[in-house]
């Protein structure tokens, strides 16, 4: 059952209180109650609704702060999540990358409880089986449209099309605003519909205060409604924190937790546009069609982008009328972006209004975006772009020769020098054996929250697999 | 903000970021429309608002290509915000209209 904020008092009682339904609080939903346990799903967003697809309904509707959260450090840094039933989910680009051995095998080298804690092979099962329940494919070659087909050319048999969880695509190019057709398979409408008909509560516009604990146990959660009404839900098992990178630690702070949100990492993006002299942007096409793990050692990884167009805009240099005039080439432009596994560690404080992220990419990561947009911009001239925008300060506004290009990888990486964005949050949590937070009984921390490190790839995939393995450990 | 979104986008029309947006990116916005002021007012000894259209054009071009990252950030935020904000006329082209569509 699912239901959309109260105009009374609520009173709940299950075995499990999932604070955050988006990737891991939804999956543990699906896998608890698979397990015949009883649930609590509380969400502070609303349902999605998409029905325009622009995106200011996107920002005003899906988005966390209408897509205004920012790092607080040396570089401008935005942060994008989602803030809905279904959480991330519902707005990323679909892309489903398998948590790389290597990543695994660094957090093992580092503290080797993880392979007991987290076994490589228990969370390649738990993936094969959410992969399945999300119908995870591979992007058919009809649905590359002219970025993903362009992006292929360029790369020169670096670029392959992305596994996304979107079946019955049919080449909107809207998962960043919500699939207006309900084909991408976010987990509000693969994971949570199976949790819900097998017994699951899922409480929306309902924003969790702090976790309620009796004698040193965590025992449920204190809520607030949308309209104001109060929320208490009790856990007679454990309370499963899935709010977030950014939101758990703050949730777990507002609650009396010491010493979380240290350590956080983060993924920081960049993108690169150039305008072609064919179309690029027509219908159909995958938002995110084609990525280059080619890269993926030197730290990042390279991929196509398919924003609304009030976003792919905003990188069109210039302003007034010389920039009016190259919004009417927008179909003609197309934008790659760069995602680096950075190595720069921040923390998430108690801030005013919310969470405050302060974060700051070192050099080394700065050295890694310029290197990904100098590898996009010769690949843009090489699938003949007639001038290729990297907005990066101290290049040339427009280039238009390979040399330009390469000459980007050797900019100083000056703090703001790239303008970012940063969606794949990790770290900040410490769990004991048994996932609880800082060896709190019945408090359990199953997002990215509780990743040793970022992992360099799209987490969407991790973070279910991990979250699986977490409930069917403490379901079972 | 009217007038630097104009400056950005000639002829921006657009919604109000009433309540949807948080109060303190609302609030933090209209600061930032003061550091416009004061540029001008330093630059032109006026607000921003009594330039001349290609008065503020130069300015706001000049703070895109600043040296520092916080001046191009904020014409940068500007101009993500005009852009999804713009409500494009009914006789616009339909390239204009798809920007927001």
């Amino acid at each position: 059952m699912l239901i959309d904020g109260s105009a009374r008092s609520i009173d709940e009682a299950a075995d499990f209180v999932i604070v955050g339904s988006g990737a891991a609080g939804a999956t543990a939903a699906r896998w608890l109650t698979a397990l015949g346990r009883s649930v609590v799903v509380v969400e502070e967003g609303a349902p999605p609704k998409p029905a325009r697809g622009d995106a200011w309904e996107a920002l005003t509707t899906l988005y966390r702060d209408a897509g205004s959260m920012a790092a607080l450090g040396a570089d401008v840094l935005p942060l994008l999540q989602g803030r809905c039933v279904g959480g991330t989910t519902v707005i990323n680009g679909a892309i489903q990358v398998p948590l790389p051995e290597e990543v695994w095998a660094e957090w093992v080298a580092a503290e080797p409880r993880w392979a007991t804690l987290l076994p490589f092979a228990a969370l390649e099962a738990a993936r094969e089986r959410n992969d399945v329940e999300m119908g995870v494919a591979k992007t058919p070659g009809d649905l590359w449209g002219g970025n993903g087909n362009t992006f292929f050319r360029g790369m020169q048999g670096k670029a392959t099309a992305t596994w996304r969880n979107a079946p019955g695509c049919v080449g909107a190019g809207r998962c960043l605003q919500g699939c207006p057709h309900g084909a991408k398979q976010s987990v509000d409408l693969s994971m949570l519909p199976k949790a819900i008909a097998a017994g699951a509560r899922v409480y929306a516009r309902c924003k969790v205060e702090r976790i309620v604990f009796e004698a040193g146990r965590a025992v449920g959660v204190d809520g607030i409604f949308e309209g104001g009404k109060p929320f208490r839900a009790r856990a007679s098992r454990a309370v499963f924190v899935a709010a977030s990178a950014i939101q758990t630690p703050w949730l777990l702070a507002r609650s009396g937790v010491k010493d979380v949100g240290v350590g956080f990492m983060c993924h920081p993006g960049a993108g690169m546009a150039g305008l072609f002299a064919r179309e690029i942007n027509g219908l159909p096409h995958a938002t995110q069609a084609m990525e280059s793990h080619a890269m993926r050692g030197e730290g990042f990884k390279l991929e196509t982008l398919g924003m609304p167009r009030a976003f792919q805009a905003a990188r069109v240099p210039g302003v007034g009328a010389l920039f009016e005039e190259r919004l009417q080439q927008l179909d003609r432009v197309a934008i790659w972006g760069v995602a680096a596994r950075a190595e720069a560690r921040g923390r998430v404080r108690r801030g005013p209004w919310g969470p405050l992220v302060q974060y700051t990419p070192s050099p080394a990561d700065r050295v890694k975006l310029l290197k990904g947009l100098s590898i996009l911009a010769e690949a843009m001239l090489c699938a003949e772009a007639i001038e290729v925008w990297p907005a990066v300060h101290g290049a040339p506004e427009a280039i238009t020769t390979v040399k330009q290009a390469r000459d980007l990888a050797n900019l100083p990486p000056l703090a703001g020098a790239v303008p970012m964005v940063a969606t794949h949050f990790f770290c900040g949590v410490r769990v004991d054996d048994n996932f609880q937070v800082n060896g709190i009984p019945a408090l359990v921390a199953i997002d990215s929250s509780i990743f040793p490190s970022n992992i360099g790839v799209n987490p969407m995939t991790s973070i279910m697999a991990v979250a699986t393995v977490i409930a069917e450990r403490w379901g079972g | 903000m009217d007038a630097i979104f104009i400056a950005i986008l000639p002829g921006w029309h657009g919604r109000r970021l009433k309540r949807t947006f948080p109060r303190h990116v609302r609030l933090a916005l209209k600061l930032s429309g003061a550091v416009a002021d004061l540029v001008a007012l330093v630059r032109h000894g006026r607000t921003f608002r009594l330039l001349q259209p290609s008065q503020r054009e130069e300015l706001l071009n000049r703070m895109a290509h600043h040296r520092w990252a916080w001046p191009r950030a904020l014409v940068q935020w500007w101009k993500l915000v005009a852009l999804v904000t713009w409500l494009p006329p009914e006789d616009s082209t339909d390239a204009d209209r798809r920007l927001g569509a």
